[in-house]
């Protein structure tokens, strides 16, 4: 089974406008694939759906609607507490946990629709050469093509 | 004046089901903290695991929300990009 790792902005994505990134959470519903999360991008999730910023425009988004998302995900999940951190990326560390983690469960997937990672695999710098070393399988799609990998496997 | 009779009637279901052994430890456990009865708790615990309301039946309100909200996509992404930012911008000077 694939092994998946799905960045930050699709989670925010998927509570509240679930149809653009249906496709890669049914396929972890399903059992397809094997979702995994750390603590800290549960965490990055919970902390930008319970904003004020976002209860300000979006009244509806309480904090209980986001609790039961947050739990319901990690349950279909594969949960890491403690992640090792391996690479950085000068472009935007703030994403380094993800690329950790995935450097981490050896993610055959990491799912973006951030044109910055998209373009990462086929980076001649330092840094994409040691991710290429670090994590030979993976493949960071968007989730269109992740969705046409779903139909093809 | 004729007495009103009123005959409720409730129906119980009744089951058996299987546990793991660290389910049953768990479940003894909290009956004992409890005080009560081991089938009295295992129905308790059912019975709100199976009414209580999904991620999906409680974010459909924001759904709606954002759906009426009569933002385009790129700028509910912009908006939530926006959020992210913040949280990274936080996360950052606190671990500074």
């Amino acid at each position: 089974m694939s092994i998946l790792v799905v960045y930050t902005m699709l989670f925010l994505q998927a509570a509240v406008q679930p149809v653009r990134v249906h496709r890669s959470f049914q396929a972890v519903r399903e059992g397809l694939v094997t979702l995994c999360l750390s603590v800290e991008l549960l965490a990055e999730v919970r902390d930008g759906l319970t904003r004020s910023k976002v209860r300000e425009k979006f009244p509806a988004l309480t904090p209980a609607a986001v609790d039961a998302f947050i739990i319901e995900t990690a349950a279909s999940a594969t949960i890491f507490e403690s992640v090792p951190s391996l690479f950085t990326w000068p472009v935007d560390p703030g994403d380094d946990h993800l690329f950790n983690l995935a450097i981490h469960v050896q993610a055959e997937y990491l799912v973006t629709w951030e044109t910055r990672m998209l373009k990462l695999p086929s980076d001649i710098s330092q840094s994409a050469d040691l991710l290429r070393r670090l994590a030979p399988k993976l493949r960071i799609v968007n989730p269109e093509q992740f969705a046409q990998v779903l139909r093809v496997s | 004046m004729t007495p009103l009779s009123l005959d409720i009637i409730i129906k119980v279901m009744t089951i058996d089901i299987s546990l793991t052994p660290e389910a049953e430890t768990k479940l003894r456990q909290r009956a004992a903290s409890l005080g009560q009865d081991l089938s009295t708790v295992a129905s308790d615990l059912l019975e709100e695991a199976v009414t209580r309301q999904s991620a999906d039946e409680l974010l459909a309100p924001a759904r709606k929300q954002v759906a009426e909200s009569g933002l385009n996509d790129g700028q509910v992404d912009g908006f939530f990009r926006e959020v992210l930012k913040e949280v990274r911008d936080e996360k950052k000077a606190m671990s500074t």
